[in-house]
């Protein structure tokens, strides 16, 4: 389910982006986070598998929904992009037919700093090659 | 009209504020745009709902970044470089960085070139090396091994030191250890550190 929650995400990144709305200050942290500065930026990197190894950490309801009758639920990912893990947050309201993008950021996980581990998988994808 | 409805809860109280924006853009400088809001009352989600700041966005960072390109560019002229040796450097079309810094909307490409150009220098050189991997280590560890040398502090101490012998400069760091150890507090360390700095410009010399 969460999976293809995400899967849809990137459907409607590619062909539908304008059911599609960042929560404020959602661009500002892809711009400090990410070199992403822009909307359209913003949807071109996710539809274009942007978000390498994504994994499904949290799902939970929309805390501030003030509509309880119909539920929300929030996804949360993360993901990894050259030596940087970052976090995706998402909803979807069916009632108004609309993607809401809660969190664009760097994961503030305790491991941070995946350098490593990317360097390792490299050489690792490396030594199977030869 | 259509009406104009948070897309987070469906309600449709919301509110209208205008904000300004910061755009940086590295050699292009700071430009500051106008950013329509909408805050719902209800349940507090805020953002560009009808999706009007994107053209100004881009706008103004298309204006910056062909900004960054001319003052790039207007360095690369002020430092003496002539663009027809960069443009055979690089196999590029002459006259390509002259229109590059006329042009009002730059390749992302061009911007991404010339900001590294831009930074290092010797990227030209390498090439003009036909990109040799090995002539391009050479060149990064000259110019790197250059930039080193040029930030290293010669003080006056170490200045002295090079018509002296090892022997006489470490002496005299003793004897100035002792009498600043004698004025300074002993637990603090400072005389310590001051032996083994002095040590490490004359490995250096």
């Amino acid at each position: 389910m969460p999976y293809n929650f995400l899967k849809q995400f990137k459907k409607a990144c590619k062909h539908n982006r304008k059911n599609i709305i960042p929560w404020g200050g959602v661009l500002n942290d892809a711009d400090d986070d990410f070199n992403i500065r822009t909307e359209t930026q913003l949807y071109e990197f996710i539809s274009h598998g942007g978000l390498e190894n994504p994994r499904h950490t949290n799902t939970k309801p929309w805390e501030k929904n003030p509509k309880p009758d119909n539920p929300i639920m929030v996804f949360g990912y993360t993901f990894t992009t050259m030596c940087k893990k970052g976090y995706i947050a998402i909803m979807r309201n069916e009632l108004t037919n609309k993607w809401i993008i809660k969190s664009f950021h760097r994961s503030v996980d305790i491991n941070t700093n995946t350098s490593m581990q990317v360097a390792l998988q490299k050489a690792l994808i490396d030594l199977k090659g030869k | 009209m259509e009406e104009i409805i948070c897309p987070a809860c469906g309600d449709n109280d919301l509110g209208k504020k205008i904000l300004i924006k910061q755009i940086n853009e590295p050699y292009g400088g700071i430009k500051h745009v106008e950013t329509i809001s909408y805050t719902c009352n209800l349940c507090g989600f805020s953002g560009d709902i009808l999706k009007e700041n994107e053209k100004s966005l881009q706008l103004a960072i298309d204006e910056l970044k062909a900004q960054a390109v001319k003052n790039i560019l207007g360095m690369f002229q002020k430092n003496h470089y002539n663009f027809s040796a960069i443009e055979r450097a690089l196999e590029i079309p002459q006259r390509s960085l002259s229109k590059w810094k006329s042009s009002s909307k730059p390749s992302a490409a061009v911007v991404a070139l010339l900001k590294y150009l831009h930074l290092f220098p010797w990227l030209i050189e390498v090439a003009e090396q036909k990109y040799d991997f090995k002539k391009a280590q050479q060149i990064h560890m000259t110019d790197a091994l250059s930039q080193f040398v040029s930030q290293m502090t010669f003080n006056e101490e170490t200045r002295w030191a090079e018509t002296t012998t090892t022997f006489e400069v470490l002496r005299m760091r003793i004897t100035q250890t002792f009498e600043s150890e004698s004025q300074e507090d002993p637990d603090d360390g400072f005389g310590f550190s001051l032996v083994s700095r002095n040590d490490e410009c004359l490995a250096l010399e």
